[in-house]
């Protein structure tokens, strides 16, 4: 992913902060409790594709 | 089976691009000079595509940095190949575009507006992310009047079978009228509205090189134009063939309008 895009991305729903789970590959929004996921190389941020977070994910 | 009816021209392009993507492609850089945004602005493009907008900013605009936001993957495959990193690009909704409020100095959106389900939650979305002073314009095809090549087209199909009136972009459409597309903007709290149309030329060479483009199905007046038996095709070519304007040698040439539009954002 291009990482020019981590600065000026926010979360599509809340508009709040992203943290970047290089491992899975996914843009985490804690404030949606939503996992947007970045597919060759292009951040999913569509609501409808993002990945509910656990409990204890949304914990951490 | 018949031989095939297809030019070697028909067959190396894809159907979208020899029906009206070489056509849009030339509305972007006279969009962009009426736009007349200095250099080393930030700009978002809004449903962005294979990329053709991004690039053309790219090229005479002189960005500081160009965004690209577009819902279909297919699209933006192709829009990550044809840009080779020059724009950085996303998938995402026109509606909830992923970026914090007054990111860009210029938002724009090229032939996407009307297709757009919420166009005043995607206009508020463009107004959000566009800083105070910023600039944001949009340009949609003329469908109701001098889009000239599917004028014809759904005027002789309405003829025929008044049902066809259903998909005419023309009448599906009516945010693409000058009027519409000021009481848009205006609507949505920008400042100073301001509309003007482009028009460029679509030459052919004869009735058959207006004709083969529609037979691909991609786009409303394809897709008619194919869903219809062969005898109903035949009768609408025939229509169109009676009632389009041919040169002495045979040739066509038409006029595609796009109205563009633009405002200013105050916050």
């Amino acid at each position: 992913m291009d990482p020019k895009l981590l600065e000026i991305l926010v979360c599509p729903v809340t508009k709040g902060p992203l943290l970047y789970d290089k491992a899975r590959q996914e843009l985490i929004s804690k404030s949606a409790r939503l996992a947007y996921p970045i597919r060759d190389g292009i951040p999913v941020m569509l609501e409808d594709e993002a990945r509910k977070l656990t409990p204890e994910e949304a914990e951490r | 089976m018949a031989s095939k009816q297809v030019t070697d021209t028909w067959e190396r392009g894809n159907p979208y691009e020899q029906y009206v993507g070489r056509w849009s492609r030339r509305v972007a850089p006279l969009f962009l000079s009426w736009l007349r945004i200095p250099a080393g602005r930030k700009w978002l493009d809004v449903g962005c595509g294979t990329g053709a907008l991004c690039a053309t900013i790219v090229d005479h605009c002189s960005p500081s940095s160009v965004a690209g936001v577009e819902p279909s993957d297919g699209f933006l495959k192709t829009a990550k190949e044809n840009l080779a990193g020059r724009a950085v690009l996303h998938q995402g909704s026109a509606t909830a575009i992923p970026l914090p409020d007054a990111a860009v100095d210029v938002v724009v959106s090229g032939l996407v507006l009307n297709f757009v389900a919420d166009q005043r939650a995607a206009l508020a979305e463009m107004a959000r992310v566009t800083g105070n002073g910023g600039t944001i314009g949009a340009y949609v095809w003329d469908y109701a009047g001098k889009m000239e090549l599917m004028r014809h087209f759904w005027d002789a199909a309405v003829e025929l079978d008044p049902d066809a009136a259903k998909m005419d972009e023309g009448i599906r459409f009516p945010l693409c009228r000058p009027e519409a597309l000021v009481a848009h903007f205006a609507g949505a709290g920008l400042i100073g509205p301001e509309v003007t149309a482009i028009d460029i030329p679509t030459p052919f060479a004869s009735f058959e090189d207006y004709w083969q483009p529609f037979l691909g199905g991609q786009g409303p007046a394809p897709a008619y134009a194919m869903a219809l038996d062969e005898n109903a095709r035949t009768r609408l070519r025939d229509r169109i063939r009676a009632r389009i304007p041919a040169q002495a040698d045979g040739s066509i040439s038409l006029t595609a309008r796009a109205w563009a539009v633009r405002a200013g954002v105050a916050k």
